[in-house]
């Protein structure tokens, strides 16, 4: 057989067959989650994940993000007051937990100002989320800013996927009430949801921490051709919790009203530029606003003590703007810009990004200047590669530069796919945390008058490091049928350089330097640092066609620990278990029980924060009502079904028995 | 020299005996030489393609990738994929045979409409395996999805544009209305698609180029689910990403399939005529199916009931 010279290199330039070949049957068709539900990317994942399906979260029995996480494994999440959460991931917390990211949608939700996620603001109701993704361990540090011990993504519902509205009420005890309304429909080309909630209660019958809350978001999805669609979000959210700061054990603990608002906008430019290739823009912002009232007389003088003896109470508050006894205070405004590229060579696919943020944080009682700014810049990489049906290798950097510090966070993982179902993963990573604007840069200082002098109670005189997590992990997932699957993870985390809690003395000079009357000040150090080992595993079965189980227990030990407070024996709880059980009773009728076991665990905080070990019970009965073709469910739920009291967090917060009534309406 | 008619005479039996036996093993001998492979490229598909064939062959295969030195006397050649199978159309020589696999039925009519290739088509020298399936197989699966089904839609890109027709004939031969729409990479995909997908039955997309299928497939799959249409997919990948089903050959099928024409034939047999694959896969997704209420039944058991309806057609 003769071949004209350089044919190939011909055909390759003018063949017709350019965009006619069996190409087109090989080509991956990106995933759409929303309508797939498909596990299938997990095996290839380099780390372990846990999805939080919209079956899931119907008969979870949780009416808050925080209770849905407790589904994963080794997640703890904790009511610090009825209404202020703390979600972590293997202990290692006090009240305001940071070693997470949580994203809706891909945004941050993280709020400098807190070095921590304000749950009651996000302006998001369960209904909804289409999905949660949760990516447990360190391996997901290359994933963005935080990610030090693993990462939460919030999916809502696509504007895309539905058409019609959805309508519930909920009634429920200590004043519970709850409406949510959503619309989904399309003008011309471009998809709309419409979404609104409100709700209030009056919290635990013991604090009477209740809360209120509304907001509206909107998000449409235009395509401007084949390849290229934008799709914008935006949202509001305004109310009220009552929350509480709790100090040290001479001042104690402060309750009052916190007042937030905020708004978010996001847009997102996605251009599909070869049949491998995607370039995604995204631009967000996002402000969030809390405010507390200012101290009585009586707060100030308890909180102070003899510092305030002789000072004209008057005076002191003339001169210092942000005394309020609960810290929670400030503003916090976030700008976010990323460019990605996700594009696949052969058996290699690539992902990366370049990204900015701009902070800018206002407090007059955290921030004695009453206000910082960062600009952070980052640029991330993962690549996997497919090396043969039976071995995946998957790498990822993540360089960030704050003004203060860089952090690189690197990770590989090896995929053994011994078959079509399962994958064996042995994973490395090395995370790093930058401090928070807020670690970096708190100062609540006083101004006494009389004595033209300060009182510093909390302020950071030593620079700050990034903390530093290195973890080893084995993990495995076997797909078992269309929808089960079981997964397993060995792990040991070493956190060194961790930023904990001190009591800095002031040096002569620099109390005369900066006018300082006391010695001793609040700040924060790195030097701590512990070894967590252990295994977690979930189970999802369906154990008859009508009954499904998921199943998720976590054991886990920490060692080596330094530079934690020496009351702390056991700040990671070493059994955390979740079991749901769901059991379609007929047609139309569902029942899902979800028992959660937590042993005892010692938060940061301080002595008299801490978790009994403790059983809690939610059942969940739906009745689905077969006259109403559009769909119109009613359902019971209680929280508490065995014990009608517990604690969580703290022996001063107690809860009781929720029982509520829900009414869902759907149509079409 | 007396002796030599009497010896000869001993001695033409054993040879007329050897000789017969010589003819009889020609065919065998014949059939044991290897077609060489030319591979269009060496990523994946191909190279698994190549390890399948080599599987169902009786021996190794002598193989090379399609490069700019391009390969040549070979008297049988293994074509795989659509580069190699048009560089091996292209450089034939007048008494050579060739098998083209693992590329779509409309890539092989193309490459066969000049003169040359019309004439190794009626020699039987020149065949295929196609890597599509036939669109009444398709078909005939959504029938089985939803039998009371009246229309199917479908959309066509810049290079499928041809298949209106034989998608049309398809259609009509099983008792259904064809709804064809087009779709142009700078138009709006919810504008173009909306109306097609709102007026079918089932929708079953056409493979355009990669990169049409990759951007019009989110549209396709959100638009299906939103108006509760079952989607048939061409590829698992269709499925994974969340078609209800989709039928397609794999490597394994289609390198069976070639191999028993290879392992019984003889050098100068002629080839049969092209053929789709005869063995294929279904793929479910049970959530999608779950999602617009559809019970399936298992996917061997859709196989074997396709196979059936797939038989009586033909």
């Amino acid at each position: 057989m003769k071949y004209p010279l350089p044919l190939a290199l011909a055909l390759a330039l003018f063949s017709p067959l350019l965009y006619a070949d069996e190409c087109r049957y090989l080509v991956d068709i990106p995933q759409v989650t929303a309508v797939s539900g498909s596990s299938q990317g997990i095996n290839d994942a380099p780390a372990s994940v846990t999805i939080l399906t919209r079956e899931i979260i119907d008969a979870s029995g949780a009416r808050t993000i925080p209770e849905l996480l407790q589904l994963v494994p080794g997640f703890q999440s904790y009511r610090v007051d009825s209404h202020k959460w703390g979600v972590t991931y293997h202990g290692m917390a006090d009240d305001l937990p940071n070693r997470l990211l949580f994203q809706v949608d891909g945004r941050s939700v993280y709020l400098p100002l807190l070095s921590s996620v304000d749950w009651s603001s996000l302006g998001l109701s369960l209904d909804d989320i289409d999905r949660i993704e949760v990516v447990r361990g360190s391996n997901a540090a290359t994933q963005g800013s935080n990610a030090f011990n693993g990462s939460v993504n919030i999916i809502t519902r696509s504007a895309l996927k539905e058409q019609g509205f959805r309508a519930s009420t909920e009634l429920g005890n200590r004043g519970a009430r709850k409406q949510t309304f959503s619309a989904s429909d399309r003008f011309g080309s471009t998809h709309f949801r419409v979404s609104a909630g409100y709700q209030e209660d009056d919290g635990s019958q013991d604090s009477n921490d209740g809360f209120r809350d509304r907001y509206l978001n909107l998000q449409l999805v235009q395509p401007l051709n084949l390849r290229d669609t934008l799709t914008f979000r935006a949202g509001v959210d305004q109310g009220y919790i009552i929350s509480s700061t709790d100090y040290t054990h001479a001042r104690g603990r402060y309750s009052d009203k916190r007042e937030h608002k905020s708004h978010h906008l996001a847009l997102d430019y996605e251009h599909i530029y070869s049949a491998t290739g995607t370039l995604t823009l995204s631009a967000w912002e996002q402000s969030v606003d809390l405010e507390t009232p200012t101290a009585t007389d009586e707060q100030l003088e308890r909180f102070f003590g003899p510092a305030l003896s002789g000072v004209d109470l008057d005076a002191f508050r003339s001169a210092n703007s942000g005394l309020r006894p609960v810290a929670e205070h400030g503003d916090s405004l976030i700008r976010d810009l990323s460019l990605r590229v996700s594009d696949k060579f052969g058996p290699v696919s690539v992902s990366s990004s370049l990204g900015w943020r701009g902070l800018s944080e206002k407090s007059d009682l955290l921030l004695y200047d009453g206000k910082v700014s960062e600009d952070q810049w980052r640029a991330q990489s993962a690549l996997e590669w497919r090396v043969s049906p039976h071995w995946t290798l998957n790498g990822g950097a993540l360089v960030e530069a704050s003004d203060e510090n860089n952090a690189l966070s690197l990770r590989q993982s090896v995929n053994f796919k011994p078959d079509e179902q399962s994958v064996i993963r042995l994973g490395w990573s090395r995370s790093e945390r930058l401090p928070s604007i807020l670690e970096t840069n708190q100062n609540s200082s006083f101004y006494l008058p009389g004595r033209d002098a300060y009182l510093v109670d909390y302020k950071q005189y030593e620079s700050l490091e990034p903390e530093l997590n290195q973890t080893w992990e084995l993990g495995y997932h076997r797909r078992l049928g269309s929808s089960d699957f079981i997964d397993l993870r060995l792990f040991r985390e070493k956190v060194s350089n961790a930023i904990y809690g001190t009591v800095y003395t002031l040096s002569e000079s620099e109390r005369e330097r900066d006018s300082v009357i006391n010695n001793k000040v609040t700040a924060r150090a790195n030097g701590a640092g512990w070894v967590t080992s252990g295994i977690e595993t979930q189970v999802k079965l369906q154990l008859t066609p009508d009954i499904y189980s998921l199943a998720s227990y976590s054991y886990a030990r920490s060692s080596e620990e330094t530079g934690l407070p020496t009351y702390i024996d056991t700040p990671v709880p070493e059994h955390t278990l979740s079991l749901l059980l769901n059991w379609s009773l007929s047609e139309n009728m569902e029942a899902s029980v979800n028992h959660r076991y937590l042993s005892g665990v010692e938060w940061l905080q301080n002595d008299r924060t801490f978790t009994a070990s403790q059983h809690q019970t939610n059942l969940r009965l739906a009745y689905r009502w077969p006259q109403v073709d559009s769909g119109l469910e009613t359902a019971l739920l209680i929280q508490g079904l065995g014990d009608s009291q517990w604690h969580e967090f703290s022996q001063d917060n107690s809860y009781h028995r929720g029982v509520f009534l829900q009414l869902n309406l759907t149509y079409p | 020299m007396n002796g030599t008619p009497a010896r000869m005479a001993r001695v033409r039996p054993w040879l007329q005996t050897t000789l017969l036996w010589l003819l009889l093993l020609m065919p065998v001998m014949a059939k044991a030489e290897s077609p060489f492979v030319l591979l269009s490229d060496s990523d994946g598909s191909y190279s698994e393609m190549l390890k399948a064939l080599t599987e169902h062959h009786n021996g190794l295969l002598e193989s090379e990738v399609l490069s700019v030195q391009a390969p040549s006397g070979h008297p049988f050649t293994l074509a795989v994929g659509s580069r190699a199978c048009e560089a091996t159309i292209a450089g034939i020589d007048s008494d050579d045979y060739a098998l083209c696999v693992f590329l779509p039925s409309q890539t092989f009519a193309d490459l066969t409409t000049g003169p040359k290739g019309q004439g190794l088509l009626a020699d039987k020298r020149l065949s295929a395996i196609y890597l599509d399936q036939p669109l009444t197989r398709q078909m005939l699966l959504a029938k089985m999805l939803k039998p009371r089904m009246q229309t199917i839609g479908t959309v066509l890109g810049p290079g499928s544009d041809r298949q209106a027709s034989y998608f049309a004939a398809a259609a009509s031969s099983l008792g259904l209305t064809p709804l064809i729409g087009r779709l142009q990479d700078s138009e709006n995909p919810v504008r173009e698609l909306t109306p097609i997908i709102e007026q079918s039955d089932v929708f079953l997309p056409l493979p355009d180029s990669s990169v049409f299928n990759r951007a019009s497939a989110k549209w396709i799959l959100y638009l299906t689910l939103r108006n509760r249409i079952p989607l048939i997919g061409f590829s698992a990948s269709y499925a994974y990403a969340g078609a209800v089903v989709s039928v397609h050959s794999n490597v394994e099928q289609i390198a069976k399939q070639a191999m028993e024409i290879v392992n019984h034939r003889g050098i100068k047999d002629p080839l049969p005529a092209p053929a789709y694959p005869d063995d294929f896969s279904i793929t479910i997704n049970e959530t999608a199916a779950r999602n617009l209420g559809l019970a399936l039944a298992p996917s061997d058991a859709l196989m074997i009931e396709l196979k059936r309806r797939d038989r009586v057609g033909q």
